[in-house]
């Protein structure tokens, strides 16, 4: 449904989006405190910032200035069995992200995935060590592979997909987080929060891992999609990212940032920065560049840590060297 | 191979995979996967791996062992999720009538 939150937009029709960087060492600090504050600040300026009349807000900005009653669909990165906490957005992210937005008013804050490679949901769940984080799973967490689905025409036509089943919380929720972990990935360069959304199409209607999506392309399906369920909001999992030949069998690299945007756009694009890479040489976030948000640092508000000052190279695969900045070619 | 990269072996596609090929129960490969499986049913945490790692075991005519998670302890802990087909897998598994898997697939024509 088009709605003025994820309205499609050339960057000249956009104001600036906002993105926040933080420092976090660990997963044992108090993620609780840095997440809700952080969240305040989003909301303090999204309440002065409210578009007057008929004027579009471009991003999540009506919906995060008031959550009460409101229902958050909290989407992480849960992508396989990860006994070493290295390969999945970390619960204890997640967790804190839940009891923020619980703590803004939100009704339901509900945390939901649909991983790409295993069937086995719950396996994957109790792999990262969920249940430890949140209490009785089954009251918060949805499989969203199993999920009653809606058929939805997409509203772009960046790949041959014209319309997709999707998950009706999904579809449902009234604010979407993306959570991605921090990685590279070795068929799209990087894996954030707009790859991210892949975890929504479900395997109960399109299989394991998803074929439909590379079939059709990764970066133009990653648009589509996008286009369609655009994440009102992003939290990355940067504490612990992942280089070289991610998502999955890549090496852990500690980043120790959490990065918030309104714009899951301008947040890729920062997230590449920060990894020593360039956002408009990756296919898919140069076409979202286009028409869902901004990846320009001209129109990106940044705020906390400096990219400069957080700035550490990601190594990737041989064929993604074009990605890195110059001059820093040799990372790998 | 996952995504073009070998991965790690887990229990619900190996638990597959025999049932597939459970018409060949002495090849080394198939061993192999049985030995592995063995060693792993001990650490399955849900209620679905354990299920089809049921199934398979049984279907190769092994007995299952003790001290490995019991289907009413992992409910009691996580209720399944909710999942219909998690359901429809433990109901299998403790189903006394196996027919449907333990029968051979149909002949291949030449």
């Amino acid at each position: 449904m088009l709605t003025a939150e994820n309205a499609l937009a050339p960057p000249f029709q956009r104001p600036p989006s906002r993105v926040v960087i933080r420092r976090a060492a660990s997963y044992a600090e108090d993620l609780f405190k840095l997440i809700y504050e952080t969240l305040l600040e989003f909301q303090a300026q999204s309440r002065a910032a409210q578009p007057a009349g008929d004027v579009p807000a471009f991003d999540g900005s009506s919906k995060f200035s008031d959550l009460r009653g409101k229902t958050v669909l909290l989407k992480p990165n849960f992508v396989g069995l990860d006994p070493l906490g290295v390969m999945n957005t970390h619960p204890a992210v997640v967790t804190a992200a839940r009891e923020a937005f619980l703590k803004l008013g939100a009704a339901h804050v509900l945390i939901g995935d649909g991983p790409a490679l295993d069937r086995d949901t719950e396996a994957i769940i109790e792999s990262v060590k969920l249940r430890e984080h949140v209490g009785v799973v089954k009251r918060t967490f949805v499989d969203l592979n199993l999920d009653d689905v809606q058929r939805v025409p997409l509203r772009t036509r960046a790949s041959r997909l014209k319309e997709l089943y999707l998950p009706k919380t999904a579809l449902g929720a009234d604010l979407v987080v993306s959570m991605p972990k921090l990685k590279t990935h070795h068929w799209a360069g990087v894996t954030l929060s707009l790859k991210n959304m892949f975890g929504i199409v479900p395997g109960g209607c399109y299989g394991w891992p998803k074929n439909v999506l590379h079939w059709a392309g990764i970066h133009n399906s990653i648009l589509d999609l996008n286009a369609t369920l655009r994440p009102d909001f992003a939290i990355v999992d940067g504490i612990y990212g992942m280089e070289g030949n991610g998502p999955i069998q890549g090496v852990p690299k500690k980043a120790n940032v959490l990065i918030f945007g309104n714009d899951p756009v301008a947040v890729d694009a920062t997230c590449c920065r920060i990894m020593g890479l360039l956002p408009e040489r990756i296919k898919y976030l140069a076409g979202a560049g286009t028409l869902l948000g901004h990846t320009s640092v001209e129109k990106i508000e940044q705020h906390g840590e400096t990219i400069e000052s957080v700035r550490i190279p990601f190594a990737v695969l041989k064929e993604f060297g074009k990605l890195k900045e110059p001059g820093r070619e040799k990372w790998n | 191979m996952v995504y073009g990269v070998p991965g790690d072996p887990v229990v619900e596609p190996t638990a597959w995979a025999l049932l597939a090929l459970r018409d060949e129960p002495n090849r080394g490969e198939i061993l192999m996967s049985l030995e592995w499986l063995g060693k792993n049913l001990a650490r399955i945490e849900s209620a679905h791996s354990l299920s089809l790692a049921r199934i398979c075991w049984e279907t190769y005519g092994r007995l299952w062992p003790a001290g490995v998670a019991t289907l009413p302890e992992l409910y009691a802990r996580n209720d399944f999720l909710d999942s219909v087909p998690a359901m429809a897998w433990a109901c299998l598994a403790l189903s006394a009538e196996k027919k449907l898997l333990f029968a051979s697939r149909p002949e291949r024509s030449a």
